[in-house]
């Protein structure tokens, strides 16, 4: 009920700065999406956090990112509306301009596709050269990437240390000659972590994989190991449990949010906003339970909640 | 029907009958009381064995399920995949974590109610390394209880119920171990949680029995419940380690049950079922036992008034006899009261009345008689009495017989009442006497016609049985007031003219005179006087000169009584003779005649040898043997020579005599006494008499020798007389000689002896002996 209270209070106040900022912006934002009724998120099915399911002739949307998008809609008083993407095409279709990390940098495209969305919410981790192509919400999920292997793979997981970049290198020594799978543009990209001087296998699948394809390939015998981010992890090791086994950490800890178009500030903030009373009722960490229950045990600071 | 029922019902037997079954049937109530009750208790018991049983079972089935899910757990993917993964040397950091994230996330669910808000069976659960690391567990704030926990031991088992006491508490744990790779690697403990287990029972408590409930094992026990109303009756030990089955708890009830695959022992204390129920309990059976008190008491009341009731009935039974008996009585009194009335009445009139003739009887007909009189006396009219006398009644008896007597006496009663009107009295007096009452006589005319109607009443004969009775009345009539002025003079009147009547021939009737009234005075005077003057001796004995007509010499003497009486004068003899006969003083005139003129005459004999001729009445005869006795007596004293005396008697003696007279007269002739025939002719006689009573004389009476002059049948007949009576051997004496000529007629027929006026009339004794002297001198 509270969200209702909030959800009229917040939506007076988005009216207001709608109003305010009504004969300012011609980008599209809170007062154009609110005016079209409809909040349209863009979502790449990945691990719990888009997951899409065919029910008889229709295609069912859930996760954690699905379902704070649906509440956000909610808050918004906006119908809710899915775009599926892939991880390639999902700022291309919230921009309407591509956005791809090739050699270490960014590159734009110049076509103008056209807008299909506002936001992307699929558990995409905050990377500099995505922060350059969207504007990124408060950060909602804890993530890092590690190296997970078959369980046969005589890749033997490292003693922690309790020094991340210790363990980084670790880990980087490991895979030295071993197959590595990643994918480019996501959080695998092995350019994020120079893979590629650690004289590693990288594989880089030919057709584009779904980030839960990634074990399922390794499992397949496409790769001895590959790199998931750790929700992912989380989800394989209970999926496929006595069959990959974690050997390391590659990257730092990372975060996770939602990806705003740069000219919709407005609506940033009011999912920030959204955001920040659900963390601090609770009810994002009920949600975040509902989906990635053991990620509390990883990462418990940062589901602490604060309270003010 | 009913009343039979009653009686039944009431009978002693049937009370004894209905005792009886009564006992029976309270022994009964009472045995099968008791009998129920130890049912009741051994079901009780077996049904709390069963329960108790079940719950055991419960909790087998509890501890094996609860097991089982802690097997399920422990063989649960996520600790497999958390082992696998470990096994693949998975770090905690890097990736582990998460696995036993998973591990730990799972031990927590299953520490909390499923869906079904069942509780879960494990409080804790606590994964162990072989090693005795915790792995995870639900309750990490929580201090592990190592205590019997020995890894070793247990990891060879697959689940093993560990129960021992941890902080005064039991613990109550199961180990499961785990298996990866079917080989244990952890031991996973859960911490059974006892609330479910207290639960489980507690559910199916039962209601109303106060009971206790542990589970005991030999570390302690847990308790479950407690619902006892009276926990002091129980010894509870918790710490109890006696497991001795016994009951010596009065009304409560021990129980244990093993539960299966456990360590454990349920135990139970149920309390005493008896108590529980009224129904049940030995005070029930007592208090029924007692409810015989009641009911003998109430039979015994009934038997009490059974017999008062019998004892009451028996008594109106009585009263009711008596009642009926009284009533009876009352009736039969009441009939003997109209019985007695009815003879009373009939007594008052047989006493009033002839009972053979139905006429008015003596008395009552005076009484009529009375009436009568007053009832003229007051009117001025006559009443006329007439006594009607039955001619030679005692005839009729003598001949017919009483029976044809009383038939012709009922006759003659109803002719007469016949004859006369019905305000007529006719009366029966006695035998044959019927008196007649006339009352309004007019006068001595209707009398007179009245008393012809009457004696021609019987003119006609009686009929009896085909014979006819003639028969006559003789009746006496009198008048009132002219023959008598009251009732009892009437009576006397008419009987003497009855008797007048009566001597006067019969079949007549007769006023009565005045004169009957002084013959009977007379006759009364007589009486007395001649009584009288045998007492005073004042008869005198005369004595006529029996003359020898041949020589004209006195040769004896007829003694003949005189009396003169002071009042009566001198009374002829034949008069009070006469009464002496009928009065019975004849007895006493005879003897006083026999002795003097006997004794006279023995004095005479001195003087000549003279014969006494005494006169005997018939009278005396009847007792002819005191008569000859009297006779011999008086020849004796007096010395008379029996042939000196002369007996005389009348014919009329002789009249249907036989035997004894006969015999008499034979010893007096036998004695010598002579025998003379008395006043010969005028009488009955029988000429047989004659000889056959060998009598020496015949006196031949005076009334054939008074006209003997004059008369030829007289002189006829003395000349007959005198010729029979020599014919017969007898002496002949003629009396009443008064002149010469009768004498010398009668010397003529031979008559030998005469006495007479002529020669002297009967002279006193001095005379006779002077005449005698005289005589005696003349011959000297």
């Amino acid at each position: 009920m509270t969200l209702t209270k909030h959800k009229y209070l917040c939506s007076l106040i988005a009216f207001l700065l709608i109003y305010f900022y009504s004969s300012v912006s011609t980008a599209r934002d809170l007062e154009q999406i609110k005016a079209e009724g409809v909040l349209r998120h863009i979502g790449v099915p990945y691990a719990n956090f888009i997951t899409l399911y065919i029910e008889g002739d229709e295609t069912v949307v859930g996760g954690l990112d699905a379902e704070l998008m649906q509440g956000f809609a909610q808050y918004l008083g906006l119908e809710y509306e899915f775009i599926e993407a892939s991880w390639s095409n999902a700022f291309t279709l919230l921009t309407g301009k591509s956005a791809s990390y090739i050699n270490n940098q960014l590159q734009r495209g110049q076509i103008d596709h056209g807008i299909e969305g506002d936001v992307i919410a699929n558990g995409a981790t905050i990377l500099p050269w995505r922060s350059e192509v969207v504007d990124f919400s408060i950060d909602y999920f804890p993530s890092a990437v590690w190296l997970v292997a078959k369980a046969e793979s005589d890749l033997i997981p490292i003693t922690p240390t309790g020094i991340i970049q210790q363990d980084i290198l670790a880990v980087k020594k490991l895979i030295k000659n071993h197959d590595v799978l990643a994918m480019k543009q996501t959080c695998l990209d092995p350019d994020l972590y120079n893979l590629y001087d650690t004289e590693a296998n990288i594989i880089l699948p030919i057709t584009e994989l779904k980030l839960n394809e990634m074990v399922p390939a390794i499992l397949n015998n496409d790769a001895e190991s590959t790199l998931l981010d750790v929700p992912d992890t989380l989800i394989a090791l209970q999926k496929w449990p006595g069959e990959i086994k974690v050997i390391g950490p590659v990257s730092d800890d990372q975060r996770m949010a939602v990806a705003f178009r740069k000219d919709s500030p407005q609506l940033r903030d009011a999912f920030n906003q959204y955001l920040q009373e659900m963390k601090k009722n609770g009810e994002y960490n009920q949600l975040v339970k509902k989906y990635y229950p053991s990620v509390f045990n990883f990462y418990p600071d940062f589901f602490k909640i604060k309270h003010q | 029907m009913s009343m039979i029922l009653r009686k039944w019902l009431t009978s002693k037997n049937s009370l004894l009958f209905g005792s009886v079954m009564l006992a029976g049937y309270l022994l009964l109530i009472l045995t099968v009381t008791n009998v129920g009750q130890k049912k009741l208790q051994e079901s009780q018991h077996n049904e709390l064995h069963l329960k108790i049983q079940h719950y055991a079972n419960l909790l087998s089935n509890y501890f094996e399920l609860s097991n089982r899910s802690l097997s399920f757990i422990a063989r649960n993917k996520t600790i497999s995949t958390f082992y696998a993964n470990k096994n693949s040397g998975m770090s905690m950091t890097y990736g582990l974590r998460a696995s036993l994230f998973n591990v730990q996330q799972l031990l927590a669910e299953r520490i909390e109610p499923n869906q079904d808000k069942r509780p879960p069976y494990f409080s804790r659960i606590t994964l162990l390394a072989l090693d005795g690391t915790i792995i995870a567990d639900t309750a990490q704030q929580t201090e592990f209880n190592r205590g019997n926990i020995d890894l070793s031991a247990l990891k060879s088992v697959d689940q093993k119920l560990l129960i021992n006491k941890y902080q005064n508490q039991l613990s109550l744990r199961l180990s499961t171990t785990v298996y990866f790779q079917n080989k244990p690697i952890a031991m996973m403990i859960g911490e059974y949680n006892q609330s479910p287990i207290i639960a489980l029972l507690d559910a199916q408590q039962y209601q109303g029995t106060g009971s206790y409930i542990r589970l005991l094992s030999e570390y302690g026990s847990i308790f479950i419940w407690d619902s006892l109303n009276n926990p002091e009756d129980f010894d509870l030990d918790n710490d109890h380690d006696d497991h001795d089955d016994h009951d010596d708890h009065l009304h409560s009830f021990h129980l244990n049950k093993k539960v299966e695959n456990t360590p454990f022992t349920l135990e139970a204390w149920v309390e005493g079922v008896d108590n529980k129920s009224l129904f049940t309990s030995k005070w029930f059976v007592l208090l029924l036992s007692l409810l015989a008190i009641p009911v003998f008491s109430s039979l015994y009341y009934l038997f009490y008034i059974e017999r008062k009731n019998s004892r009451l009935r028996v008594q109106i039974h009585h009263s009711t006899k008596q009642q009926t008996v009284l009533s009876t009585h009352n009736l039969q009194l009441e009939k003997e009261v109209s019985k007695r009335k009815l003879s009373e009445e009939k007594l008052a009139f047989q006493a009033t009345h002839d009972s053979l003739t139905g006429l008015p009887n003596r008395s009552y007909s005076l009484q009529k008689l009375n009436d009568a009189v007053n009832n003229c006396q007051r009117s001025r009219k006559k009443v006329l009495i007439m006594y009607v006398d039955l001619d030679n009644f005692k005839q009729v008896n003598d001949t017919l017989g009483h029976a044809a007597g009383d038939i012709i006496l009922q006759k003659t009663g109803k002719r007469l009442k016949l004859a006369l009107r019905k305000t007529d009295t006719v009366a029966r007096l006695s035998g044959d006497e019927f008196m007649v009452i006339i009352d309004e006589l007019q006068d001595l005319e209707q009398a007179k016609e009245l008393a012809v109607k009457v004696l021609h009443l019987f003119d006609q004969p009686f009929k009896m049985n085909k014979h006819l009775f003639h028969t006559s009345t003789s009746i006496g009539l009198a008048i009132f007031p002219d023959d008598a002025t009251d009732a009892e003079n009437l009576l006397k009147s008419a009987d003497m003219a009855l008797y007048k009547v009566k001597e006067t021939g019969r079949n007549n009737f007769s006023f009565f005179e005045s004169k009957m009234n002084d013959d009977v005075n007379r006759k009364v005077a007589i009486n007395v006087r001649l009584r009288a003057a045998l007492k005073e001796n004042t008869l005198e004995m005369y004595y006529q000169p029996l003359i020898d007509l041949s020589t004209q010499k006195i040769i004896g003497a007829e003694a003949l009584m005189r009396w003169t009486d002071s009042q009566l004068g001198f009374v002829p003899p034949d008069e009070f003779i006469a009464q002496a006969e009928k009065n019975d003083l004849i007895d006493q005139l005879g003897s006083f005649a026999l002795n003097t003129a006997a004794h006279q005459a023995a004095e005479w004999q001195k003087i000549a040898p003279l014969q006494i001729a005494i006169n005997f009445s018939s009278v005396q005869f009847r007792h002819c043997e005191s008569l000859l006795a009297e006779i011999q007596e008086v020849l004796l004293k007096t010395g008379l020579p029996p042939e000196k005396l002369d007996v005389e008697v009348t014919e009329s003696l002789l009249i249907n005599q036989e035997g004894e007279l006969f015999d008499m007269l034979k010893s007096l002739r036998n004695m010598g006494i002579e025998l003379s025939i008395d006043d010969f002719g005028t009488g009955y006689s029988a000429l047989s008499y004659l000889q056959k009573f060998s009598f020496t004389k015949l006196k031949i009476d005076r009334a054939f020798i008074m006209n003997l002059t004059n008369n030829k049948a007289d002189q006829s007949l003395v000349k007959a007389i005198t010729a029979m009576a020599k014919a017969l051997n007898l002496k002949v004496v003629a009396e009443g000689i008064e002149d010469e000529k009768q004498m010398q007629f009668l010397t003529g027929l031979d008559c030998e002896f005469g006495q007479g006026y002529f020669f002297s009339p009967p002279v006193t004794a001095e005379k006779f002996e002077r005449l005698l002297r005289d005589q005696v001198n003349a011959e000297s």
